[in-house]
């Protein structure tokens, strides 16, 4: 007992040094500069937190190692914050996890309540950040347990979960076609070869298919070029209504959703600490939640600040939740994190399970580091919030045009790869397409992204308990998740059962009155 | 008049510039090199510490993709369909190009087709959790993989340690192993840790720290002598635990850095001359001791003579233990006691 309150003492000992040390003007200046540089590369859609980080990296080589982590912590929370922005003005998330953002996001922009939105946008991913900061402060030993259960099986899970959860949301009615359209994505993730044995798969000889569908031109077309599509063949584009409104939160209309905060910062905590998950699934899973505990749940899709706050909080709080197998397992949660860990590496520190024997003050200052860079986003995500909704509010004739140079350059910047323009034009139609059907376009993305997780995962999976489904039947955490999977299908089924009914009982009436000779009344009372 | 010489001198300093950029042979824009295996693997954490030197010194960021599959084939592949134009590079451990022959895997993608860079090479372990698997001895493990008790774990097929393990069952009589993959051999490291697989091969350096820690026991290293980790954990060497080990082949991996063989010369030129400071740097050297590599900076003929006598050596000994597999002989390749590197440079156009 003696021990471990000497223990204790030490590490707070540490917590309060690392906040002494991060309080240097040098380091401080150096936050506030890697913040706004992570925010504006954010904001660009298909420039994400990792291309951020990869272009900022090798600043950070020539700095101190305190000023390196510090920096590189900024441009991470910025960038990953960055997204929100293009998704609740312009209907185009700059990063897959902000994509559940714009379901409520760019609603309530359309209202005119854009500001708003964005104000309490920040005002989540800071929560997400600072709570999920502390949870990876004091809390890494169960964290670290939990994500060590996650094999295989339950990574399989999860990823079906993540397709099935966005496919059920991103229609107001019939989860039927979100469904689809995940498996769309699904499908599309096939293509290439395929990682055990090398396979070719629908790849039709093409040797530029081999890799598969690179991520970021599809999303980038999906959302991007779709929108540019829908926009230019309408007569009377829509408008951003309004004024721009106040963007500071106002604390009293965000304190009924500090519970729905709280949930959400433990989701992507917990997302963010299973390697291979990421920021979208923290998402999609907070953003599902809350609509099911939510008072209002009707509003969930129409312009609902909570469908805002939720996926915005938990996409934030995967940071704090990734670093904790980063730091204590050496395996880095994300592609972000993997950057993080070349360059401490290179630093002369080795994360992983010696890291307390080793460098016990990394914890702790990572930390304090992520409280200096939430607050830095904050800063300037309220104080650049007016100029850039300005921008963003331009007629959506003018705007959307001068996106597609941007989405040009989103597309082919990740590979320098002339081939990733086509495959954003082809999925800038495909959505263009989807969407004149009403499919949503989010579980497309997701089923392109998750997909390749969920199918290695499975076939992992069957590796393991040699070739039988029953032995992974009995992992606790699998019964978990499989329960989750069928509530979703069993609620999913119901509400499509619900919206095709009525169009029955019409062609059920169609029917009768044919072998009636007709004469009769259809469905919805008309002769 | 003023206007004309603001406007001269305007003209004159953009023509002096453009000059300036013209002659910035490469690279002009960001070069990407896509590794074979995932974040936190052997080659992983091999190269990246690598790439930051070298990045360092050609004063351009250099793009760092993980696309794991099929033990890099697929990442090797993909690098090969992209154009050759220095800009797509390539990263992956010398033993995996032996499985794209026999797995056929890689058909595109054979060493002759590269220039390659080497900064470390580093042993293979089999890593156990004791606790979890109830193996505690090179002989326990050997009597739960003949009785089908236990899967290994390891990150892909045709890679450097999965070829050892072949040869390891082979020599103990076992028949047939049952491999779980992962994305990298950290992964695996964790995967035995939290007892998904009862047993591990991997790298050893992407699980030192682990094995430091007592998260996971060392069967055995794929070295003749043993390795001190801490005062009280020493890992043994191969020959010690299993006598027949004696026959293994001891064949170090190194990883590195590869471009497509066509790619401007004057890119491998400035590649050479990066690679050749960076692995004089003290924190590459560092960071080598900590993770039991050896900084071995082989490139150009060298390089070449490495990766074509492991890529022999490697093939033959996987197909040895899987005779169903891509027959390296029906392919044109010697076996690595017949192996001549002259008659190997004449025949691949070294």
């Amino acid at each position: 007992m003696g021990s471990f309150i000497a223990g204790t003492l030490d590490y707070l000992g540490l917590i309060v040094e690392s906040g002494g040390m991060i309080m240097d003007v040098r380091i401080l200046l150096t936050i506030f500069g890697g913040s706004v540089m992570g925010l504006m590369v954010g904001v660009i859609p298909g420039l994400t937190a990792t291309m951020a980080l990869a272009l900022l990296i090798n600043i950070s080589y020539g700095m101190e190692i305190h000023v390196a982590i510090a920096f590189l912590l900024a441009v991470y929370v910025g960038s990953t914050t960055g997204g929100l922005g293009s998704a609740i003005m312009m209907n185009i998330p700059g990063t897959p996890a902000a994509a559940a953002t714009a379901l409520d996001g760019f609603p309530l922009a359309k209202q005119g309540k854009g500001g708003m939105a964005i104000g309490f946008g920040y005002l989540a991913s800071f929560l997400g950040t600072i709570l999920s900061t502390l949870i990876m402060l004091f809390l890494t030993p169960l964290i670290y347990l939990i994500a060590l259960k996650f094999g295989h099986w339950e990574m399989f899970l999860l990823a079906l979960f993540g397709i099935m959860i966005c496919g059920s949301l991103s229609t107001d009615q019939d989860p039927l076609k979100g469904w689809l359209v995940g498996f769309i994505g699904f499908l599309a993730a096939m293509v290439g070869m395929e990682p055990i044995y090398a396979y070719p798969r629908f790849t039709f000889d093409l040797l530029q298919l081999n890799g598969g569908i690179p991520l970021i031109p599809a999303l980038i077309g999906v959302f991007g070029i779709s929108e540019v599509l829908t926009v230019l063949q309408e007569s009377t584009p829509y408008k951003i209504e309004g004024n721009i409104g106040r963007v500071i939160p106002n604390l009293k209309v965000f304190r009924p959703f500090i519970p729905a905060a709280l949930r959400s910062t433990v989701i992507g905590s917990i997302v963010g600490a299973i390697p291979g998950a990421g920021e979208d699934i923290g998402a999609w899973m907070a953003y599902d939640i809350g609509r099911r505990r939510s008072k209002h749940p009707e509003l969930f899709g129409k312009g609902a600040i909570e469908g805002v706050i939720c996926p915005e909080v938990a996409n934030n709080a995967v940071i704090g939740g990734a670093m904790i197998p980063m730091l204590t397992l050496a395996i880095p949660g994300s592609a972000p994190n993997a950057l993080m860990m070349a360059a401490m590496q290179l630093h002369g520190i080795r994360p992983g399970p010696t890291l307390n024997d080793e460098t016990p003050w990394l914890l702790p200052y990572v930390g304090i580091a992520l409280f200096a860079a939430s607050l830095a986003m904050v800063f300037w995500g309220f104080t650049l919030a007016k100029p850039m909704i300005a921008i963003l509010k331009i007629k959506r004739e003018i705007l959307l045009p001068l996106v597609v140079p941007l989405t040009l350059i989103g597309a082919y910047a990740a590979e320098a790869r002339l081939f990733n323009i086509y495959v954003m034009f082809f999925f800038g139609v495909l959505g263009y397409i989807l969407r004149r059907m009403d499919y949503p376009m989010a579980p497309l993305v997701l089923g392109i992204i998750l997909g390749p997780i969920a199918d290695i995962s499975f076939r992992r999976a069957l590796m393991q308990s040699r070739g039988a489904i029953l032995p992974l039947l009995e992992r606790p955490i699998g019964i978990i998740l499989i329960l989750c999977l069928l509530l979703i299908i069993y609620a999913g089924v119901k509400r499509i059962i619900l919206f095709y009914r009525p169009r029955r009982v019409t062609m059920t009436s169609e029917i009768l009155e044919g072998i009636g000779g007709g004469g009769g009344q259809n469905a919805e009372g008309k002769q | 008049m003023r206007k004309i010489t603001v406007l001269a001198a305007f003209l004159s300093l953009t023509l002096a510039l453009a000059a300036v950029a013209g002659e910035k042979v490469w690279p002009r824009e960001i070069p990407t090199i896509t590794v074979g295996f995932g974040p936190g693997g052997g080659t992983d954490t091999a190269v990246r510490p690598l790439i930051a030197l070298m990045q360092e010194y050609i004063g351009e960021t250099i793009n760092v993709v993980n696309t794991p599959g099929a033990s890099s084939a697929v990442a090797a592949e993909l690098v090969m369909s992209k154009p050759h134009d220095g800009y797509n590079l390539f990263s992956t451990g010398t033993g995996t190009l032996g499985g794209f022959l026999v797995q056929r895997t890689g058909p595109n993608s054979y060493p002759w087709k590269w220039t390659s860079w080497f900064p470390l090479q580093g042993p293979a372990a089999l890593l156990v959790n004791p606790e979890k698997s109830g193996i505690n001895t090179v002989e326990d493990a050997i009597a739960k993989l003949k009785s089908g008790e236990a899967s290994v774990g390891m990150a892909g097929f045709g890679n450097g340690p999965h070829v050892l393990m072949e040869t390891f069952a082979s020599l103990a009589g076992i028949k047939e192993v049952n491999y779980v993959t992962f994305d990298a051999d950290g992964q695996v490291a964790v995967g035995v840790y939290a007892g998904e697989v009862e047993l591990g091969i991997i790298t050893f350096s992407a699980g030192i720290d682990h094995a430091r820690k007592g998260n996971v026991k060392v069967l055995f290293l794929n070295q003749d002598k043993p390795l001190k980790l801490t005062d009280t954990i020493t890992a043994p060497p191969i020959t010690e635990v299993f006598p027949a080990g004696k026959a293994m082949p001891l064949l170090s991996e190194a990883w590195g850095i590869m471009i497509p063989r066509d790619a401007p010369k004057a890119t491998i030129a400035k590649l050479e001359e990066a690679f050749r400071w960076a692995i004089k740097q003290q924190k590459l050297i560092d960071f080598a001791n900590s993770r039991a590599l050896n900084v071995v900076g082989i490139s150009g003929e060298d390089a070449d003579k490495m990766l074509d006598y492991q890529f022999s050596a490697y093939a033959w000994t996987q197909y040895q233990g899987r005779p169903d597999q891509n027959d390296p002989a029906a392919a044109g390749l010697v076996k690595p006691g017949d192996w001549n590197w002259e008659v190997e440079k004449k025949k691949y156009g070294y």
